[in-house]
């Protein structure tokens, strides 16, 4: 094997996979790395067998991870997702998953209802003007008031004299004060069509996120999500990885990274390539050979301490977007036994198939025992996205943290966990069945400042946003950014010979261009 | 032609097009003279019918062609077949035209067809040496699914709606009427600005009303919250207004008339630009002075101003206001 | 864009129309050309051009398409006879002066063999209904002068069951108000004299509503709007007098803004292809909204006024007054 490549690139988390595929497909030579055995690294889709197997590895160094339950039967029949979130109709992501063809790799549905936990009860929340026509929750002088608020955050309110002077004061009170909106209608507009994720964010950046949301909406269907078939998230990051193995991307999974150390370009290796001199060298668990690179893209997680000042961590501006980023999760994935219904669901069943990929939020606050500060998501998934087998569900909970938790992830979410329970009926019991339950905390790295004199060619990618229904959009971003540096860092040395090399293309035009995603939307 | 954008084009690129059509307008001719002949000579043959199929293909509204093809049927086709056979064909007839309605779902020649189909499917199979109705029934249910898929694709085609309407008035097996109203209630739910859904659900009530399957007064009171949902979402919508209108009728119940007034005019508070909240409420108001004729001269007042309020906000139909107050004051 | 009516461009694409064989597009509407040749026809004589066309060929090609066999015309030779093309090639020979040329028994017996027991009349032998062959029927009976061979209560019971609460009419019984639909049914029953038959004031208002912002008309609630129905509907409010319910001023500004000002002709809307059948409804439209120069358009049978007033069959509708240039 030739061990030259142009990119190394060290972890398949979505950030990492999308940019390996882009840099393939610009016709770079990449080889990624993954000392997991599976694709999707923090963004994994595992089978619950193998999601036993990362319980009883991450207990090694983790003693807040825990697990409850046996494992059902068919466990491979399920497919789990570390990083569980729903992908906006209109967005980067959806950009780079339909430019590269990778949406045609995996399959895409609809999101069901969004629902919101309000005075111990679930409640729809209202994503259009349809919506609030039909709700029976509004009064109708509440019903004029969220279509006004609605055309208003889908128009271009930048300008607005309502909004002026209030960019930056909590998004709750503009509602009301602006909008006169009631408590309830105030909070499910914030937390679960803005999706903030804690009390007092301000309001231009929800806004901006409403109007995205509300713009996606319509375009595959009412909703404004697709979520993704066995999974999602691991399942769309091996599809990256698929297309750049197409394109010649060597791949070498379940190997660790030895060492990595830094070539002095001053005495090169192998003096044929004279023009392409090595940067990095890298040592790969029961590799023969090193294997070397000019650019070297590293998951933050993955990058040795010595290098981790080194690197040129890639942060890229989308504060107008965006929630203040989560210091760590709180998470839970449970499965019950029992499809995911909603109470009203069952009432007027006969109407079109239910989904049983569901989103449901607790904004901060709601829950007796739950958190005062941090909104918290329950994402539901089953046979209809093919992640169980049928008459089963999971549960993802997550609940964001802006500092350290001195409690562990299942105190945090046992509350939530039994509500939900409850909350979702069963056909006998008074409430679904717990199978299975793990309970974990996901850190975030922090950003740490970066050095003013990286090291050339050297990138680090940090850890994927958890935020539920932007996490993919900015790991979009992300990507492209890192690609951009990667591709300018490679085309140096020949731009250098080779005047006037134009920049390159995130995403060159596919040759047959096909929308592939959503084949269940056809008839 | 609708909907097809003008573009320029160089004259080299136009004598370009030019060659590339005129292959195909040989080709087109030549089928063309093939099929017209073939039909002057009354040939009913297989041969024959493929060809239809082929030239229908490319040209869906050659009606002439429709019904040649129609004519070999029953001239040629049926009289050689068994009922099984014939209802063979009648469906594949149907599952072909599904694929030339998906693209062309307004043309009128397609629907046609198919209801000739529809209509010519044969009893059977034998049950008990008796005839059954379940080819029929069949059918006539797979050509309403193919009707609500048409109206998901687009919940205003009317070609669909009437299709439906027909096919539902027909059916072996009829659908409870009741169910229509269901079924109303989701397209007006997907979209309350579809006046065609609007319109299916004022001709189902009538006919529950008719036939005593629903109490007109209660039932009238739940359309009229039904529509007030519609109404304060979006008062700029011209469906639901249209529909509030046929609610109220003549509008000989005065105490609902008073009731209705007085919602729009809490909502004309709220939405104090509100063009459909004026419009109606003079409309009402009238009908209160011509019914009730109560208190006449403040009603007469209260129109005066509202008008004067829409000629300013509403210009297209200024004569219109003025013909209103004009009509007032006689 | 154009703010005038670009007479010379509009007559060259008529006229051009009949020499685009080397265009897929006018073999793909042969099925159409009866209809198109009335519409061109009256286009060119709403603009006073009435001679552009030869009047030898085309009445060699409307007799060319007389099906002697059905007693009635096909769109085209070696076509179907139908009853829009029947009523096309009347209005034609009519213009061209030369209705000499039919058999008028036969076409009547054709036409009154097309009524159904409801009242509705069908398109042709397969048996189509729609309040569209009503309006052919009857007003290629009143053309002919035989009206009194109709069975108008019958006649008049289907179009009242077509009749909605807005005050509209649709396709068939029970069918959706459409402004098509509308014309057919008011300009029928304007024929019949029974316009008692239409709730004027809730008709004219929901007409009214058919303008929208950008001047054009739409054809039902809450739809684009389209140059066709600057016809559709302005017949019908010209028929019951209440032209003045909408902007006039907007709408003609609406109509020329869709002209092909380099190729000629009108299209749906800006910026789109034109064709014939838009650029007669849009010269209608602009007929009946009194545009300088354009000859008198008879909303009932969209036949120049003339005409029909020869006939001794003009009603009681109004146009808006021609401004003089």
């Amino acid at each position: 094997m030739d061990n030259h490549f142009d990119v190394i690139v060290l972890g398949t988390g979505l950030i990492e996979s999308i940019t390996a595929a882009a840099l393939s497909k610009a016709g770079f030579k990449v080889a990624h790395i993954d000392p997991n055995p599976y694709y999707g690294a923090a963004e994994a889709s595992l089978s619950l067998d193998e999601l036993v197997q990362w319980v009883n590895r991450r207990k090694e160094h983790d003693r807040s991870v825990t697990h409850y339950g046996e494992l059902p039967s068919y466990a491979r029949q399920y497919s789990v997702s570390l990083g569980p979130s729903v992908i906006p109709s209109i967005g980067p992501f959806i950009s780079s998953l339909i430019a590269s063809g990778v949406s045609r790799y995996g399959s895409f549905k609809l999101l069901g209802r969004v629902v919101i936990y309000d005075g111990g009860m679930l409640k729809d929340v209202p994503q259009s003007k349809d919506d609030i026509f039909q709700s029976k929750a509004m009064s109708l002088l509440e019903k004029r008031r969220v279509t006004r608020f609605l055309m208003f955050a889908a128009g271009d309110f930048e300008n607005n004299k309502e909004l002026h002077g209030r960019e930056n004061s909590p998004l709750l009170d503009f509602l009301h004060r602006i909008f006169l909106l009631s408590e309830a209608t105030a909070r499910a507009i914030t937390y679960a069509l803005g999706y903030c994720y804690f009390i007092a964010e301000k309001t231009l950046p929800a806004l901006h996120r409403i109007r995205a949301y509300l713009k996606a909406s319509g375009r595959y269907g009412p909703s404004s999500f697709l979520v993704g078939y066995y999974g999602g998230s691991g399942e769309i990051a091996q599809g990256f990885c698929r297309a750049a193995a197409v394109r010649g991307g060597v791949y070498i999974l379940g190997r660790s990274v030895t060492s990595i150390s830094s070539v002095d370009s001053a005495e090169p290796e192998n003096p044929v390539l004279t023009s392409d001199l090595p940067r990095f060298a890298i040592e790969v668990d029961d590799f023969p050979d090193r294997l070397h690179c000019r650019c070297l893209i590293s998951s933050t997680s993955l990058l040795p301490g010595h290098l981790s000042t080194l690197a040129d961590v890639i942060r890229p501006s989308i504060s107008s977007y965006s929630s203040p980023r989560p210091f760590a999760v709180a998470r839970c994935i449970a499965v019950v036994d029992g499809p995911i219904t909603l109470p009203w669901d069952i009432e007027d069943s006969g109407t079109s198939e239910v989904s049983d990929s569901l989103l449901l939020v607790f904004p901060p606050g709601s829950l007796h025992g739950g958190s005062a500060i941090s909104a918290v998501h329950v994402m539901t998934a089953g046979p209809g996205t093919m992640s169980a087998p049928s008459g089963k569900g999971i549960l993802y909970i997550s609940m964001p943290l802006l500092t350290n938790s001195v409690h562990s992830a299942e105190i945090l979410l046992r509350p939530y966990l039994t509500a939900v329970l409850s909350l979702f009926p069963a056909e006998q019991q008074q409430q679904k069945t717990l199978i299975c339950s793990t309970f974990y905390m996901q850190e975030l790295n922090s950003c740490t400042a970066s050095t003013s004199d990286p090291l050339v060619g050297l990138l680090a990618v940090p850890s994927s946003s958890p935020h539920i229904t932007q996490g993919v959009d900015e790991a979009a971003i992300v990507a492209e950014a890192t690609f951009r540096k990667a591709a300018y860092s490679l085309n140096r040395e020949i731009k250098e010979m080779n005047q006037g090399c134009e920049q390159t293309v995130f995403w060159p035009v596919l040759a047959e261009m096909e929308e592939g995603e959503g084949n269940d939307m056809h008839w | 032609m609708h909907n097809v954008k003008r573009h320029k084009q160089t004259p080299e690129a136009l004598a370009e097009k030019r060659q590339r059509e005129k292959s195909k307008i040989d080709e087109y001719l030549a089928l063309t003279d093939d099929v017209l002949s073939r039909k002057k000579k009354q040939d009913w043959s297989n041969d024959a019918f493929e060809l239809t199929q082929r030239l229908l293909q490319i040209n869906p509204e050659f009606y002439t062609v429709w019904n040649y093809r129609r004519n070999i049927l029953l001239n040629g086709i049926f009289p050689q077949s068994t009922p099984e056979q014939i209802n063979n064909l009648l469906s594949n007839e149907l599952s072909m035209t599904t694929t030339a309605l998906k693209a062309n779902p307004k043309v009128y020649w397609i629907w046609n067809h198919r209801r000739w189909c529809l209509e010519n499917v044969p009893d059977g199979p034998e049950r008990n040496e008796v005839p059954s109705m379940e080819w029929r029934q069949a059918n006539w249910d797979k050509e309403l699914f193919v009707a609500e898929r048409m109206l998901d694709a687009d919940a205003r085609n009317f070609h669909a709606w009437n299709y439906r309407r027909y096919v539902l008035a027909n059916m072996p097996t009829r659908r409870p009427e009741t169910s229509e109203l269901v079924y109303t209630s989701r397209k007006i739910g997907a979209n309350f600005s579809n006046f065609s859904a609007w319109h299916q659900r004022s001709k189902t009530l009538v006919g529950l009303w008719e036939s005593g399957q629903l109490d007109p007064i209660q039932s009238r009171d739940d359309e009229f919250e039904f529509v007030s949902n519609a109404l304060y979402t979006d008062p700029e919508d011209q469906s639901a207004w249209i529909y509030h209108r046929w609610l109220i009728g003549s509008g000989e119940n005065k105490a609902q008339l008073e009731r209705e007034i007085q919602l729009i005019f809490e909502l004309l508070q709220e939405q104090p630009d509100s063009k459909w909240c004026m419009e109606s409420l003079v409309h009402y108001k009238r009908l209160l002075l011509q019914n009730h004729a109560q208190d006449s001269q403040t009603l007469k007042q209260e129109c005066r101003e509202l008008l004067s309020r829409l000629a300013d906000l509403d210009p297209n139909r200024y004569f219109r206001y003025q013909d209103l107050k004009r009509d007032l004051d006689q | 864009m154009s703010t005038s009516l670009l007479v010379p461009q509009h007559v060259a694409y008529i006229k051009a129309l009949g020499d685009s064989k080397h265009e897929l597009s006018y073999h793909l509407s042969a099925h159409l050309r009866m209809n198109a040749v009335y519409w061109g026809l009256t286009a060119l004589l709403i603009m006073g051009h009435g001679d552009a066309l030869d009047r030898d060929e085309m009445i060699d090609f409307v007799m060319s398409c007389w099906d002697e066999e059905a007693g009635a015309f096909s769109a085209h030779p070696d076509h179907d006879v139908h009853l829009l093309s029947t009523l096309s090639a009347i209005q034609i020979l009519l213009m061209q002066n030369a209705l000499n040329r039919v058999n008028v028994g036969r076409i009547v017996k054709f036409i009154l063999s097309l009524q159904q027991p409801s009242g509705v009349f069908a398109g042709d032998a397969f048996g189509e209904t729609d309040t569209r062959f009503v309006y052919c029927a009857v007003n290629a009976l009143s053309l002919l002068g035989k009206l009194d061979e109709l069975d108008i209560e019958k006649t008049v019971a289907y179009i009242r069951r077509c009749r909605n609460f807005d005050g509209g009419f649709g396709h068939v019984a029970g069918a959706e108000s459409h402004a098509s639909q509308v014309f057919v049914c008011v300009a029928a029953l304007a024929i019949l004299d029974r316009l008692d038959e239409v709730d004027q004031p809730t008709l004219c208002w929901w007409l009214s509503e058919r303008q929208l912002p950008n001047g054009g008309l739409n054809g039902r609630p809450e739809k684009l709007e389209d140059v066709c129905y600057s016809f559709w509907v302005l017949s019908a409010l010209s028929i019951l007098n209440k032209l003045t319910w909408i902007d006039s001023s907007k709408l003609e500004g609406f109509i020329l803004s869709a002209q092909d000002t380099e190729s000629g002709g009108i299209a749906d809307r800006p910026g789109d292809m034109p064709d014939v059948f838009h650029t007669i409804f849009g010269l209608a439209g602009l007929s009946l909204l009194g545009y300088p120069t354009l000859v008198d358009l008879d909303p009932v049978y969209c036949m120049p006024a003339s005409i029909i007033e020869n006939l001794g069959l003009r009603k009681g509708w109004k146009a808006l007054q021609r401004r003089s240039s």
